[in-house]
């Protein structure tokens, strides 16, 4: 079975067993589930733990082997232990940041885990996820460093450090890492939430309420700041939309869990208010259309998503192409550049973004260096080549 | 002299799904203990000895005392070996 189908069939079975009908509607896909490839992909996702649970229902577990579910209960356990793990940094890092009085926001997994899966260790923490004000920004640094956190670079960028100095400034984003014993803890800290270039240009999101709309999560012992459940909403569906560019099961399934948990107590007139720019409406509602097409319309209902994403801001086969980017494994470079010149909602938001990957290095050359310096005429031609030469490299490796 | 045990320090542990999940971040390794495991690790406080938290076992769960002593035994040398517990 590929990619793509077994993807689907992974989704299926969500949507089959969160299904609030009896008997389940989709059970064949239980049936004719190529097992080992499925729990491979599952294991690939990092949801061993969500998995094991959804598959030991009582209404589902004699349709899987119990090879399956052994597999997925000890995946299961090592996934808990890792987030055990990270749970503890994380409280002890909440605190020292609270004593060094640096004000922050837990964003992403570990402020909504407990809420849309019961426990925090249905899915891998890959990373705590922080964000800052800006002006905190030196001493939460110098925090980190006194408690053994190195500043690092992305393995896969391939400039000088100093091209990733700028970056970290474009972005607003710096990783942060620190062994502990056998174990790494991994941070991503936010100074400011951005669009990757030359997408923040035109989304914003720095000036979106993210301070002014917070709630309260425990983390450990610890009490934490996050997003309120509108906020979190849009930073996770913009995650995926921009970051991710609508790829990898893990983050649209967590998407739709999010939805499926929250959906009734959303704040829908408060979220087009906070989204007020067609762009970043139709991003989310491209999102909350995926979702609605693959777990169902209960979990999204198509009066949502319709008013997100109305049907003059998509071009003929758009969509499909969000599909297609879901059904992959991994981010490409490739749907990065054809998602990202597709997402706004209007031609001239389009060709504005293709004119800044064709005559602003910036939207191409920062990721690769930004060593030669090439006349301004020669620009299209000169980033055209690098896009070429970054996509073969990919498909080379 | 009645034994004593003490927690390795660097252990972490929570429960999950019924499971306590121990993990020592020294090494990496995990280990996950059913329920009488659990109430076990529970109990073991650096103070009460081991036939003082097998009493309390024996009240909390409807087993022979001869079959917890034994399960007790395994579990502590299995804990004693991954650096988890110590012995005074």
């Amino acid at each position: 079975m590929n990619r793509p189908e077994q993807n689907k069939k992974i989704l299926s079975i969500i949507a089959a067993l969160n299904s609030d009908e009896r008997p389940f509607v989709n059970m064949s896909d239980l049936h004719d589930a190529e097992w080992p490839a499925m729990v491979e992909a599952i294991q690939k996702t990092g949801m061993a733990g969500y998995f094991y649970s959804l598959f030991s229902q009582m209404d589902a577990h004699g349709e899987i082997p119990a090879t399956v579910i052994e597999t997925l209960r000890k995946s299961a356990r090592r996934v808990a232990a890792h987030n055990v793990f990270y749970e503890s940094q994380c409280a002890a890092l909440l605190k020292g940041l609270s004593a060094a009085g640096v004000d922050n926001i837990i964003l992403k997994g570990m402020s909504y885990m407990q809420d849309i899966y019961g426990d925090t260790s249905a899915r891998t923490m890959s990373d705590i996820d922080l964000l800052i004000h800006p002006d905190d920004r030196l001493k939460t640094l110098e925090f980190l460093m006194a408690c053994g956190y190195s500043n690092y670079i992305i393995p896969s960028f391939q400039g000088t450090p100093e091209d990733f100095t700028d970056l970290t400034d474009l972005t607003g984003e710096a990783h942060f890492m620190k062994k502990t014993g056998a174990l790494t803890v991994n941070i991503d800290l936010h100074w400011r939430l951005r669009a990757r270039y030359p997408m923040n240009d035109y989304l914003a999101l720095d000036s979106f309420p993210w301070w002014e709309n917070s709630g309260t999560v425990m983390i450990g012992s610890v009490p934490a700041k996050r997003l309120s459940i509108e906020m979190q909403f849009i930073h996770l569906a913009l995650h995926f939309a921009i970051h991710h560019q609508y790829t990898g099961l893990r983050w649209f399934i967590e998407l739709g869990l999010f939805i499926r948990r929250f959906g009734n107590d959303l704040d829908w007139e408060f979220i087009y208010g906070a989204a007020s720019s067609p762009d970043c409406r139709k991003l989310l509602g491209v999102c909350l259309r995926l979702i609605a097409d693959y777990m169902g319309n209960s979990w999204t209902g198509s009066e949502v998503w319709r008013r997100f994403l109305p049907k003059s801001s998509m071009l003929p086969g758009e969509y499909r192409v969000y599909k297609n980017c879901l059904m992959r494994e991994e981010r490409s470079r490739l749907a990065s550049y054809i998602c990202m010149p597709l997402s706004p909602a209007t031609l001239s938001g389009r060709l504005r973004l293709m004119s800044s990957f064709l005559f602003d290095s910036q939207g191409v050359i920062l990721w690769h260096g930004s060593d030669t310096r090439v006349p301004k005429w020669l620009k299209p031609f000169y980033n055209l080549y690098i896009i070429g030469r970054q996509l073969l490299s990919v498909s080379r490796a | 002299m009645e034994r004593v045990l003490k927690k390795n320090p660097d252990i972490i542990w929570k429960d999950v799904k019924g499971e306590t999940i121990l993990l020592n971040p020294i090494n990496g390794k995990y280990f996950g203990l059913n329920k009488v495991g659990c109430v076990f690790w529970e109990k073991i406080d650096g103070v009460r000895s081991l036939p003082d938290i097998a009493e309390l076992l024996l009240g909390d769960f409807n087993v022979e005392k001869e079959r917890l002593l034994k399960d007790l035994e395994d579990l502590i040398k299995t804990l004693q070996e991954n650096n988890l517990v110590t012995i005074d």
